[in-house]
């Protein structure tokens, strides 16, 4: 865009005042994710859409097929919700665009401080979620997607003849052995210039791998941030047409949430490689259910 | 004893992949329906996950694959075909079987010894409506198929049968060969070694029980998956009539083999004479047939517009 074409490259960190990173601070703290979590690679994209300010061969980062075992909604359902939402108004301005809502599992956010100690407090989530996740019933298929016409795939069977081969394994699922067919996710990682945070894109396939429609991916993300912060929008670096976590109100969330971490963790000091680990965890607020790896080991 | 089961690879193409292909056809290909080498790879198993083999964006061009860790790369080629009857009638047998009789080919003459992804190719048959943005497809992961089927007659979590020093001894060794997709394990009691498939036997491992292992990407406590298969045919042929157990290699980044399997098994009075296959990729409907995937939604209008031309 544009205004991102126009928006200077950030030199000096403020990573604490502002919740902002320079592109050298998204690459260190690319690199630490990566080493903490190597679930997640550095990859470059298109050619045609190698942007100068980062290395070629970090462009973004990619962590793909990472399972989502259920619809935000139903992970909702499961908590007294109608309470937990409110609006927050931005300080700048009044008007529809600038509310947020923060909503973390059963707990009341009230205001950006608040949702930055939801984040602190991530590790207890976390395990709820775990917890939830273990006691899903995995023998229940999930509920039937919309299956397209059968007329749009030719009719070819028998084109192939294979012997019955009693050596490959029924798909069907037995009781000890849980293969469940889920929607899968690939989630990536960019620089918004403009921003000057990370933003998050979200590219997500079906139980049988068909890529979902942008209305099946804002099933999978919490309702209260749908409509005002999900968007699709092209990828940066793919020419794809991807849903994206609108990264306007990301450096305030971060800013908090690091000023919260100061001061929660014994004085320990945040470092900078550490952002993109707590900003993960923030973005399982919006997609509780996508369950990529942000694990950290001490 | 029971019928050793693997579980099927589920194919997981990028939805990038369909512009790099749309991109190629347009530049390079035109209307050529050589046959172009793909770069692919699967994953270690993960909890309740399918066998998901990936084919990366990148797929088309080797040499800019990134191959996430973890991950074991596959070589295959891709059979594009210009029209939707050239895609039906395309002899589908026929192209899994010269497969097939390459895998064996490169048995026996050794050079799967020393190259074990020629153990596991595969391949994909395409046609690109591109005024549509519709991609049909189907893979082949060709399997060579024994006479009588392997049987099993244990079937172990690896952490009930070795203790957590010799799984981690495995693991580092594993790491230090540069994570093969197959190798064989010089085990005692403590120790446990994974070595190249070309290795020579020590004294011990003659009169003992071979263990190969392979890197799984099944995560079915019944069933190791699919890039088995081949291996049993080259263990078959490679050291015939001998006691032999099978290693299914499930590691996740930072945790140990919690997953794997060990199997006992042992081919009775089978041949892989004739050289028979299996492997085209059942659909969604569970039918041999192909799949399709409709990108019209999510691509760039622009590219939409200039595809169209």
């Amino acid at each position: 865009s544009v205004r991102e074409y126009l928006a200077p490259v950030m030199k000096d960190s403020k990573f604490k005042e502002t919740g902002c990173l320079t592109p050298e601070e998204f690459v260190v703290a690319g690199d630490f994710l990566v080493y903490k979590c190597p679930t997640w690679s550095w990859e470059s994209g298109v050619p045609e859409k190698l942007r100068n300010y980062l290395p070629n061969d970090k462009q973004y980062l990619v962590t793909r097929s990472v399972p989502c075992f259920r619809r935000a909604a139903q992970l909702e359902l499961s908590e007294n919700d109608d309470q937990d939402t409110k609006e927050i108004h931005a300080n700048d301005g009044d008007d529809d665009e600038d509310s947020w809502t923060y909503t973390h599992s059963s707990r009341v956010a009230q205001t950006v401080e608040d949702m930055a100690q939801n984040v602190v407090d991530e590790e207890e989530q976390q395990e709820a979620t775990r917890r939830q996740m273990a006691d899903l019933n995995l023998d229940q298929p999930p509920p039937p997607e919309d299956i397209p016409d059968l007329d749009d795939i030719p009719d070819m069977e028998d084109l192939v003849e294979e012997e019955d081969d009693p050596a490959i394994a029924p798909t069907t699922v037995t009781h000890n052995d849980k293969i469940l067919q889920v929607r899968t996710y690939d989630v990536f990682i960019t620089y918004d210039k403009y921003y000057r945070t990370p933003r998050i894109w979200l590219f997500g396939y079906d139980e049988d791998r068909r890529p979902l429609t942008s209305e099946q991916v804002f099933e999978d993300v919490n309702a209260d941030y749908v409509k005002k912060t999900v968007t699709i929008e092209p990828h940066p670096h793919t020419n794809l047409h991807l849903a994206s976590i609108h990264p306007c109100k990301h450096a305030e969330v971060m800013m908090k949430i690091i000023e919260r971490m100061s001061t929660s963790s014994h004085g320990d000091e945040i470092r900078v490689d550490q952002y993109l680990i707590i900003f993960l965890k923030f973005i399982s607020s919006v997609v509780p259910t996508i369950d990529y790896d942000h694990t950290i080991s001490a | 004893m029971a019928t050793l089961q693997f579980t099927p690879f589920q194919s997981a193409v990028d939805a990038s992949f369909w512009l790099q292909l749309v991109d190629k056809k347009l530049n390079v290909l035109r209307l050529s329906q050589d046959a172009q080498p793909l770069t692919a790879y699967y994953a270690l198993a993960r909890a309740a996950l399918p066998s998901l083999f990936t084919l990366p964006d990148q797929a088309l061009d080797a040499a800019s694959v990134t191959k996430p860790p973890f991950t074991f790369v596959c070589h295959g080629q891709l059979h594009n075909t210009n029209t939707m009857e050239e895609f039906t009638q395309m002899n589908k047998a026929h192209l899994t079987q010269t497969i097939a009789d390459q895998i064996w080919q490169a048995i026996i003459d050794k050079r799967a010894t020393h190259d074990p992804t020629l153990l596991t190719p595969f391949c994909l048959l395409t046609f690109a409506d591109l005024k549509k943005s519709r991609f049909y497809y189907w893979f082949a992961f060709p399997a060579l198929v024994p006479s009588k089927p392997w049987l099993f007659d244990t079937n172990a979590s690896l952490d009930n049968v070795w203790s957590s020093t010799k799984i981690e001894s495995l693991v580092a060794s594993f790491d230090n060969l540069g994570q093969p997709v197959y190798f064989r394990i010089d085990s005692s009691d403590d120790v446990a070694k994974a070595v190249p498939l070309s290795a020579p036997l020590t004294e011990k491992e003659e009169t003992t029980p071979l263990v190969f292992g392979f890197a799984d990407p099944s995560s079915s406590a019944d069933h190791p998956g699919w890039p088995a298969r081949n291996l049993l045919a080259w263990v078959h042929f490679t050291y015939p009539n001998r006691p032999v157990q099978v290693l299914a290699y499930r590691e996740r980044p930072g945790q140990p083999l919690g997953l794997s399997r060990l199997f006992s098994v042992s081919l009775p009075s089978g041949s892989y004479q004739p050289v028979k296959c299996v492997g085209w990729e059942r659909n969604e409907h569970r039918a041999l047939a192909p799949r399709m995937v409709d990108l019209a939604h999510m691509l760039d209008p622009a590219l939409l517009a200039s595809n169209a031309v």
